[in-house]
C-alpha cells in the first residue's frame, strides 16, 4: 500500500470533537440523575441507577478520552493533482481515493463549535457519494475547496 | 420538424376524466354519503342529483379543456409543454438533460394501439419529469429519435473528438443491430426460482389476518375444529400445500412479468421491452450504463442460470424489484453468458480468469459467518434445553456459506475494467469501468491489519440509491496493486 496521506487535522479539530462528545456526555449525565432521583421516589431498587452511572462513567472515558484521540491520529488528508486521499475510522481504517474528475462540487461548512475556533469541515460530493475533511483551518478550508473546486473540470458529461 | 405544437390523442380525455374522477370521489366522498345516505329528504335528494350531474359535466368538460390546452412540441434544443386549466404551465426541459424516455402502456392505451410516454431527468423525485399519457406508437418513436438525435448533434458540435464517434451513431444503415428474445425454457426457469414467493406468502398472511376481522372465525374454527387433534403430520401437509399454491402463483406472476421479454440494441442504445398485460418499454443509452451485475441464487447456480442488471444513472424502470436495477437478461444460461455480453453491452465482457483471496482470509470467512448466529444459539442452548441444542445444527450450514464465501470471492483487472465476485447467500459478480467508479475504498479493521488484509469497495452512480461493490479481504498486495491501478496520479510517476 502506498504510504499515508500527508496532512493531518488541525490539533483544534482535536478539542472540538472533545468538546462535541463532552456536550453529549453531559446531557447523558443529566439523563442518568433523573432516573437516580425518580428511584429515590419510587423505590427503585438502588443497582439501576449505579449501573447506569457505571455505564456513564466508562461510555464518557471512551468518547470523550479515547476515541477522539484515536480518530485524529488516523484522520489523514492530501489533495493531489488529480485525486484526492482520505484516511478515517476508528477500529476499521478507511482509505478513500476521489479523482479529481469525478467531484462534483465542494462545500465547506462550520458549526458554531467550528467557528469559535476557526475551523470548517471541507464536503467533496461525487455523484454517488460524500467525503467530509473535518477540522479545517478556515482559511485552509477555502484554499482547499477553490483548489479543488479548480481541479475538478468538468471532463465526462456521463457523470 | 417537430417543433410546431402538438396534442395528445383524444383519448387522453378519457385518461383524463377517469383520473379526475378517482380525485373527486376521493374528495367528496362524505357530503356525498350525507346527502344520499344519511337523509331522507327526496328534495334533498333530487338536488343533490342535479349536483351530481352537474359536477360530472364540469369534469368532462374540464378534461376536454385540459386536453386542448395541453400541447408539447420540441424547439430550441428544448422539449416544451404548456399545459394549463386557468393558470398555464409551461414546462421546458433541455435535451441535454434528457435521460431516458420510458413507454408503457396500459389497458386504454392498448385498445385504441397508444403509448404513454415518461422523459426523466437525472432530478430525483419518483414522478417522471414530463409525461404525455397518451400518443400513437410511430408519434412515440418519432419523439425518440428526434431526441436523441438532437442529443447526438449537439454532442457533435461540443466535443471535436467524439464527432466520429457521433456520426457512427447517427449511421442509418446500423438500425438494429442485435436482437435478444427469451425462450420459453428460460422463462419457466427464472419463474420458478424466483423470490417472489416469499412475497406472496407474506401476502397471504395479511389477506388471512384481515380477513379474521370480516368474517366470523369463530364459526370457521368450529369447523375446522378437528384440526386441533390432528398431528403434525397434517399440519405438515397443509403447510406444505399452501406453499406450493403460493408457489404457483408466484410463478404464473413472473410469467406474466416477463413474458415477451425481448431486448433489442440500436445504434448506441438498448430496447428492453417485457410484459403481456401491460407492456413495458425502456430505453437505455449505452453510455448511461455504471455497472454491470451477474447475481445466481442457489437454486439458479444448481442449474447453471444467472440473472444480469443494468445500474444506470437517472430513468430506468421505475418500478422494478430490486431497488435502481434494470432487468438485462431475466435468465440465462452461463454458457451464453460472455457471447451476450459481448454483444450487447461490449464494454461489459465477462472474465474468466480471476484472481481469489489468500489463504489467510478463510479464517476471517469462517469467523464472520458463524460470529452472529452464535449469540443466539448460545443463550438458546443454556436456556432451552433440549430443544435448544438444535439451534447447533445452524453451524455446519453457516460454516459451509461462509467457506463457499471465501472460495467464490474473486476480483480481477483487465484494462479499464473491474471485476468483483462475492458471495453472501447468492452470488453477485459486478463489472464496472474506471471511468465510471466515483471513488474507490479501502478499509482495513484491526483484525485486518493483523492478517494484510484489506476490504476493497467502490461506488458507481445509480438513479435512486448508492450503489456499493464490494469484496472483503482481499490481500495487502492486491489492494496496493488495485489502488495503483485506480489512481489518476501514476501519470506523472
Amino acid at each position: 500500500m502506498r504510504e499515508q496521506p500527508k496532512n493531518q487535522i488541525s490539533p483544534d479539530g482535536l478539542k472540538v470533537w472533545r468538546l462535541q462528545e463532552i456536550i453529549i456526555s453531559a446531557v447523558c449525565l443529566l439523563i442518568v440523575i433523573a432516573v437516580a432521583v425518580l428511584s429515590y421516589y419510587f423505590h427503585w431498587p438502588y443497582w439501576i441507577s449505579g449501573v447506569l452511572g457505571a455505564v456513564w462513567l466508562l461510555g464518557s472515558i471512551v468518547t470523550v478520552f479515547i476515541i477522539p484521540k484515536v480518530r485524529h491520529k488516523v484522520w489523514r488528508y492530501e489533495v493531489h493533482e488529480h485525486e484526492i486521499d482520505i484516511q478515517s475510522g476508528i477500529f476499521v481504517v478507511t482509505r478513500v481515493i476521489v479523482p479529481m474528475v469525478r467531484v462534483q462540487h465542494v462545500d465547506t461548512s462550520q458549526g458554531p463549535l467550528l467557528k469559535k475556533y476557526n475551523l470548517a469541515t471541507v464536503k467533496i460530493s461525487t455523484a454517488a457519494t460524500v467525503h467530509s475533511i473535518p477540522a479545517l483551518e478556515m482559511e485552509e478550508a477555502d484554499r482547499l475547496r477553490d483548489s479543488i473546486s479548480r481541479l475538478a473540470r468538468v471532463t465526462d458529461d456521463d457523470v | 420538424m417537430m417543433s410546431e405544437p402538438k396534442r395528445l390523442h383524444p383519448v387522453a380525455v378519457i385518461l383524463n376524466l377517469c383520473h379526475t374522477i378517482i380525485q373527486t370521489i376521493k374528495n367528496i366522498i362524505l357530503p356525498f354519503f350525507f346527502v344520499y345516505i344519511v337523509n331522507s329528504n327526496h328534495t334533498v335528494r333530487f338536488y343533490g342529483a342535479i349536483a351530481l350531474g352537474v359536477l360530472f359535466i364540469w369534469l368532462v368538460a374540464a378534461s376536454i379543456i385540459k386536453w386542448r390546452r395541453f400541447t408539447y412540441r420540441i424547439e430550441d434544443d428544448e422539449f416544451r409543454i404548456e399545459e394549463g386549466l386557468f393558470v398555464t404551465k409551461k414546462r421546458y426541459i433541455s435535451i441535454d438533460r434528457i435521460q431516458t424516455m420510458n413507454t408503457s402502456a396500459g389497458l386504454v392505451q392498448q385498445i385504441f394501439k397508444l403509448v404513454k410516454l415518461q422523459i426523466e431527468t437525472a432530478g430525483g423525485g419518483k414522478e417522471a419529469e414530463a409525461v404525455l399519457s397518451a400518443i400513437s406508437v410511430e408519434e412515440a418513436e418519432r419523439i425518440k429519435e428526434a431526441v436523441f438525435k438532437k442529443k447526438a448533434q449537439r454532442r457533435e458540435n461540443e466535443l471535436d473528438e467524439e464527432r466520429l464517434e457521433a456520426e457512427e451513431e447517427l449511421d442509418p444503415s446500423v438500425e438494429v443491430q442485435e436482437h435478444y428474445r427469451m425462450n420459453a425454457k428460460e422463462l419457466l426457469m427464472a419463474a420458478s426460482t424466483s423470490g417472489g414467493i416469499g412475497v406472496i406468502i407474506s401476502a397471504v398472511f395479511a389477506l388471512i389476518s384481515q380477513l379474521d376481522e370480516v368474517l366470523p372465525m369463530d364459526w370457521l374454527f368450529d369447523k375446522f375444529s378437528f384440526l386441533q387433534h390432528a398431528s403434525i403430520g397434517i399440519y405438515a401437509v397443509l403447510i406444505f400445500i399452501g406453499l406450493f399454491i403460493a408457489w404457483i402463483f408466484s410463478i404464473a406472476g413472473m410469467m406474466f412479468r416477463y413474458a415477451n421479454f425481448q431486448i433489442i440494441k440500436k445504434e448506441q442504445e438498448l430496447v428492453i421491452s417485457r410484459g403481456i398485460i401491460e407492456k413495458h418499454q425502456v430505453t437505455i443509452p449505452l453510455r448511461k450504463i455504471q455497472a454491470i451485475k451477474i447475481k445466481e441464487n442457489i437454486i439458479r447456480q444448481l442449474f447453471g442460470f444467472v440473472t444480469v442488471s443494468i445500474v444506470s444513472a437517472g430513468g430506468g424502470d421505475r418500478e422494478k424489484e430490486e431497488g435502481a436495477l434494470t432487468i438485462l437478461f431475466p435468465m440465462i444460461h452461463k454458457k451464453k453468458l460472455p457471447h451476450m455480453l459481448r454483444t450487447f453491452t461490449p464494454e461489459y465482457t465477462l472474465e474468466e480468469n480471476c484472481r481469489r483471496l489468500p489463504r489467510r482470509a478463510l479464517k476471517r470467512y469462517l469467523f464472520r459467518s458463524v460470529i452472529f448466529s452464535l449469540f443466539l444459539i448460545i443463550p438458546l442452548c443454556i436456556f432451552f434445553q433440549p430443544w435448544g441444542y438444535l439451534s447447533v445444527i445452524l453451524l455446519p450450514i453457516e460454516l459451509l456459506f461462509g467457506y463457499l464465501a471465501y472460495k467464490e470471492a474473486a476480483w480481477t483487472i483487465n484494462g479499464d475494467r473491474l471485476q468483483l465476485t462475492s458471495r453472501f447467500i447468492g452470488r453477485t459478480t459486478a463489472i464496472v469501468l474506471k471511468k465510471r467508479m466515483q471513488v474507490c475504498k479501502f478499509s482495513q479493521s484491526y483484525f485486518q491489519k493483523k492478517g494484510r488484509l484489506y476490504t476493497i469497495s467502490t461506488s458507481v452512480k445509480s438513479s435512486s440509491h448508492m450503489e456499493e461493490l464490494t469484496v472483503r479481504d482481499v490481500g495487502e498486495e492486491d489492494a496496493a496493486f488495485i489502488l495503483k491501478w485506480y489512481s489518476y496520479e501514476k501519470a506523472d510517476g
